[in-house]
């Protein structure tokens, strides 16, 4: 049996009902971007106004902070909000330019979220770790 | 048997110029399908990656919370409480938003481009997914937010008020 044409709704207006939701993710991604660097840079912006005391270390330190966090979610984040855009550009039904437009940005941003899924998994493993020998050091010294 | 990964297929091959409306919706939709089954393999490690971090965040929500089950009138605390909420509701939608793309995955594998035109709900799977992924790292913001006003959500419960 075939369905009515007018009742349901065509694989362009299913794909687009991604769009919402992608695009979402791809602001919290950014947001959490800032909410990662903004303390780093309120904290030794507090702790070193006087820019005699920002030595080497502490500088590659606030530019690494801010380098993983922009790695870690701005990327994902853009390449999400692209692949909003793409899929907000659908025609019903879309053309093949457009449709190839979205598949190549949906894989790209796939690629890059990927990378970035694996880097936080790494830091949690060693945060984690961490956490567990500082807690072994505290009981074995008292 | 399920396919290991998606065939190496061209999915933009010039259509028949005959084809017009339903035909040509259902040209569309194949190409959509074969488009996504190349991006299978990243899907799977992607679902891995989402898995392993739920995984690890949860043994380390279950471990604070054994630390904090020694005294449980801090869990009346309310930033204690907030963070339970958050960090249980992060690890928990990341699960299940790693079972809607694995959902969607699947029907990737299976579909073939004649049966294309119905893959509607293997798209809300991953529809899902995105709401779910959304709704998990919504926590970890709210999480990192609370940290930045300065509220340590892990304290250790004698230094909590």
């Amino acid at each position: 049996m075939n369905p009515d044409p007018q009742s349901t709704p065509s694989d362009t207006a299913v794909l687009r009902t991604l769009q919402k939701w992608v695009r979402n993710a791809g602001r919290v991604y950014v947001c959490l971007a800032v909410a990662a660097i903004a303390p780093v840079i309120i904290r030794f912006h507090a702790e070193f106004a006087d820019p005699r005391y920002l030595d080497r270390g502490t500088m590659i330190f606030v530019v690494g902070m801010i380098a993983v966090a922009a790695g870690l979610f701005v990327a994902p984040g853009v390449m999400m909000l692209r692949c909003a855009l793409r899929l907000r550009r659908l025609h019903d039904p879309p053309s093949r330019s457009d449709l190839s437009a979205f598949l190549d940005s949906h894989r790209r941003m796939w690629n890059v979220t990927v990378i970035s899924l694996i880097i936080q998994t790494i830091l949690l493993l060693i945060s984690l770790a961490s956490e567990q020998i500082i807690a072994a050091m505290i009981e074995s010294q008292y | 048997m399920e396919q290991t990964d998606a065939p190496d297929e061209n999915p933009f091959a010039p259509p028949d110029a005959n084809l017009l409306g339903d035909d040509l919706a259902e040209y569309v939709a194949a190409g959509a399908v074969a488009g996504f089954r190349r991006s299978t393999s990243i899907i799977g490690a992607a679902i891995f990656c989402i898995v392993a971090n739920s995984v690890i965040a949860l043994a380390q929500n279950l471990w604070q919370l054994v630390e904090f089950a020694s005294a449980p009138e801090v869990f009346r605390a309310p930033p204690l409480f907030l963070f339970t909420v958050l960090s249980f509701g992060s690890t928990g939608c990341g699960l299940a938003s790693a079972l809607s793309l694995h959902r969607f995955r699947r029907m990737l594998l299976l579909r073939t481009e004649s049966t294309a035109p119905s893959f509607g709900a293997g798209v809300l799977h991953y529809r899902n997914f995105w709401k779910f992924f959304f709704i998990s790292i919504a926590c970890e913001l709210a999480t990192a937010i609370l940290g930045g006003l300065g509220i340590d959500v892990t304290a250790p419960y004698s230094e909590l008020p």
